[in-house]
């Protein structure tokens, strides 16, 4: 659109990966918050069986499905963009929980410093210690009907419940290690020093002057992560413990349409590029906002 | 990727013991082959292990197609025509009252393990199904025999109607006269095995079955293959095939690829929407089985509650399931006799899609538009076609107003859910199941399926019992009048299908299998794809690629 001019404020090569990332990831989220009114607007639902009844799905694109219908004769850009829906707002919620639980005690760690730190960090070490992906793998399998489980029945659809808190579980680590070194180097600034002489408690001085000024590379870890937690809760319905059928994640249409793939490949091609964008974009967001707020580290390190 | 390493390890362990198998043989009886032909391979995929290979424990498909390989019984059943032939027994005279079945043993049958068959290892095979502490789900395989029940009773150490009248001849005396007791022989429950390994406390058995089938078990490797070997001393000639592979693979599209790779030589499950380069390898053939979901009679919602059932019934369009969704082989069913076996009804009714008079019997049901009713289950075991099937059925009934969730699991936790116990129902509300009739007759799924007698893992899962659908049963049982037992059981299906609606009707199974070109001798039988007779196969490539 605009030529590319370098702007002041950034360096030049940080900007575009934070573009990329940015147009990616608002890709997604306007297919997010475009599915219910566009479905209504073509008058398709994600789990209506909506290719004609005389042709056996999947059914080819055409005029009245823009990416064909799936293996159930559902039409394939309505479920995808309901699945924009599922994976963001299961990747988001589970992020917060893990920003949470990993400011409290990354900050209490920081903070406190001594045993406490000590206690806090090697429980911190045990974690990322885990092999992520096959714990979550083992949790999420090792509860078949999360709709059982009272506690999961809050959520709209346990089988997701269940998913986001396996992922909110493992990856508060590594932004409670984060949290931990940004409030041990911020707590001996003199505006630290100063807020403590006031007399502010020390959630206050954390809360208001520690973490705000340690958003930037906070920011950068959550970016990051909800790439990992949309890859890792496509997998985990990809394997049939994640998302349960009939919903549309695009884990499970990939699985779904994996039998078709010799004959009709975009019904699993779809999907699939669609957790391709999803991740790289919020990859390339947390590269960019990390040559952002620190271009001295480098994109080497991604 | 990580199977290469386990199959070539397996391959040089496979060579040894073959090659240990033949000096072995050649040093004790027979003739060492004139000359060394390339070994015939036949590798067909499982979707999962096979629960259990003790022939008295074997209730399902998965370890019926291991078992009918390796087990066989006094008679067999012709895969291709289904008549009764000789197996074990090379003849056998009924007495005019049918009470009294002789037989007479084929010289020079071999266990796999070098003994000889006799008399005394039928009677022993037959009372160790009969026997409580087997807790075998097959034992009314040999109820009709006299002294059975005394013997179940713990009344009697013998069983009196089973006589060994020579080390060459055994009679099976009855109680009353029972149609069906030859074809019900035949089955892979009334194979017989050899006492001494078979009375093993330890259940070394279970891992390495033992019986006078055309191969012997020589190997399994948990989730990932079974082997057998040709059996030189089988009765009916050594196979042609050499070694079999039973490869386990549930993805369906990894065994499809498996099977494109030439990884395998066969695939049951063959995707809907098969390549055309593919397209001459598919063998197609009508199967006697019959598909359903069914109801738990005994859980709520469907306890006493024919309504729903027909409303259900009513929900599911099961021609666009079989002629567009999943077009095959299978057949929209109206009930439960499939075509070919004597008593199918080509008048039954049945339950075409009809969503009006679906919705009019939720409400008779007590819930109108769906109102009152909870979230029911549906249970299947993992395939990619029941996924289908029961998505289908979902959205189905989703439109009359039923909330259904699906629920996938594996087959051995699966039949647990499904099966229950003779005093308690199963955990599964609804299930996919088939069921194919181990003999043509329709006492085969009637009874074994729909009997109260049968309530449990002996096959009526669904916990059916109505007193005239029993009778019915009965009365065809003794009978020894064709027409009227067919007339008994078109009536007591109509009550099954039309009073009760027992299950959601589905389909009239058809096999669908591929084979590679090469594969030679293969009998499109009515039994089912996993009933193929391997020992007729053969394998005839000009050069086998190395392994």
């Amino acid at each position: 659109m605009t030529p590319d001019t370098p702007q002041p404020t950034a360096a030049p090569r940080g900007n575009l990966p934070l573009r990329c990332g940015a147009f990616l990831v608002a890709l997604v989220l306007l297919a997010a918050i475009a599915a219910p009114p566009l479905a209504s607007l073509a008058g398709l639902d994600p789990y209506a069986q909506s290719a004609p009844r005389d042709v056996t799905p999947p059914t080819p694109p055409d005029r009245d499905h823009l990416l064909g219908t799936d293996g159930m004769g559902r039409d394939q850009l309505t479920r995808l963009l309901f699945g924009a829906r599922l994976s963001l707002v299961t990747a988001v919620l589970a992020q917060i929980l893990a920003l949470a639980a990993g400011l409290v005690v990354g900050a209490v760690a920081g903070w406190n410093g001594g045993r406490i730190d000590a206690v806090l960090m090697r429980g911190t070490d045990l974690m990322l210690a885990l092999p992520a992906p096959l714990v979550a793998l083992a949790v999420a399998a090792a509860v078949p009907e999360p709709e059982r489980v009272p506690f999961l029945r809050l959520f709209p659809e346990p089988s997701l419940g269940l998913v986001l808190l396996v992922l909110g579980g493992l990856g508060w680590a590594g932004i409670a290690r984060l949290a931990r070194a940004e409030v041990m180097r911020l707590r001996t600034e003199e505006f630290a020093r100063a807020a403590v002489a006031a007399g502010a408690s020390a959630s206050r001085v954390v809360a208001r002057h520690l973490l705000p000024n340690a958003a930037g590379p906070l920011l950068v870890a959550a970016s990051l992560g909800l790439g990992g937690n949309i890859l890792m809760e496509a997998w985990l319905s990809f394997l049939g413990v994640g998302a349960r059928p009939p919903l549309p994640s695009w884990g499970t249409m990939v699985a779904e349409g994996q039998v078709h793939l010799v004959t009709r490949p975009w019904v699993a091609l779809v999907p699939g590029i669609a957790i391709l964008i999803a991740v790289l974009g919020f990859n390339l967001l947390g590269d960019g906002l990390r040559d952002r707020y620190d271009p001295a580290a480098g994109s080497a390190a991604a | 990727m990580s199977r290469r390493p386990h199959r070539r390890a397996f391959l040089i362990a496979a060579a040894c013991l073959a090659a240990a198998g033949v000096a072995g043989l050649a040093a004790c009886s027979r003739p060492a082959p004139p000359a060394p032909k390339p070994e015939q391979v036949f590798r067909f995929r499982l979707r999962e292990d096979p629960p259990n290979l003790d022939p008295a424990q074997v209730t399902d498909n998965l370890s019926d197609a291991v078992a009918v390989n390796v087990f066989r019984g006094l008679v067999a059943m012709d895969p291709e025509t289904l008549a009764i032939v000789p197996a074990v027994a090379d003849a056998w005279t009924i007495s005019p009252d049918g009470l009294t079945y002789a037989f007479h043993l084929r010289p020079g049958v071999t266990f796999h393990n070098g003994r000889a068959v006799t008399a005394e290892d039928v009677a022993w095979s037959f009372r160790r199904v009969l026997d409580q502490a087997t807790h075998s789900p097959r034992r009314w395989l040999l109820e009709p025999v006299a002294g059975a029940a005394d013997f179940i009773a713990g009344k009697s150490a013998g069983v009196s109607g089973l006589v060994v009248e020579a080390p060459d001849r055994i009679t099976l005396r009855l109680e009353k006269p029972f149609a069906p007791l030859l074809g019900m022989l035949t089955m892979v429950g009334a194979s017989i095995v050899p006492r001494e390994v078979y009375a093993d406390p330890a259940k070394g058995y279970l891992r390495a079955p033992v019986g006078c089938g055309p191969f012997k078990f020589t190997r399994w490797e948990q989730a990932q293959l079974l082997e057998l070997q040709a059996f030189d001393g089988y009765y009916g000639g050594r196979p042609a095939i050499d070694r079999v592979q039973v490869r386990i693979i549930e993805n369906q599209a990894t065994a499809l690829e498996a099977y494109r790779a030439g990884d395998l030589d066969s695939l049951d499950e063959v995707p809907n929407d098969v390549t055309p380069d593919l397209a001459a390898e598919v063998h197609k053939y009508p199967f006697i089985g019959v598909g359903y979901i069914g109801f738990n009679l005994d859980l709520p919602p469907f306890k006493g509650n024919p309504a729903l059932r027909k409303a259900i019934n009513y929900a599911v369009d099961k021609e666009y399931l079989w002629g567009t969704l999943l077009p095959g082989s299978n057949i929209p069913a109206r009930g439960i006799i499939p075509p070919g076996i004597p008593g199918y009804d080509a008048d039954l009714p049945g339950y075409p899609h009809d969503e009006a008079k679906a919705r009019a019997l939720l409400a008779e049901a007590g819930y109108p538009a769906g109102r009152g009713l909870p979230p029911i289950t549906l249970w299947v075991n993992t395939s990619e076609d029941n996924r289908q099937i029961a998505l289908q059925i979902q959205a189905d009934v989703k439109k009359v107003g039923i909330t259904m969730k699906v629920k996938e699991v594996d087959w051995a936790a699966y039949l647990h859910a499904v099966e229950g116990s003779p005093t308690a129902p199963g955990e599964a509300q609804m299930f996919r199941f088939g069921w194919a009739l181990d003999y043509p007759d329709a006492d085969a799924v009637l009874r074994l399926q729909l009997h109260s007698q049968n309530i449990g893992p002996a096959g009526n899962f669904f916990r059916y019992h109505n007193p005239e659908f029993d009778r019915l049963i009965d009365g065809a049982l003794t009978s020894t009048d064709p027409a009227a037992r067919a007339d008994a059981y078109r009536r007591a299906e109509r009550i099954a299908v039309m009073d009760d609606a027992v299950w959601l009707f589905l389909n009239y199974f058809g096999s669908m299998t591929l084979f590679k070109p090469y594969v030679q001798g293969i009998v499109p039988t009515p039994l089912g794809e996993f009933r193929m007779p391997l020992e007729r196969l053969r394998i005839e490539k000009p050069s086998k690629p190395a392994a």
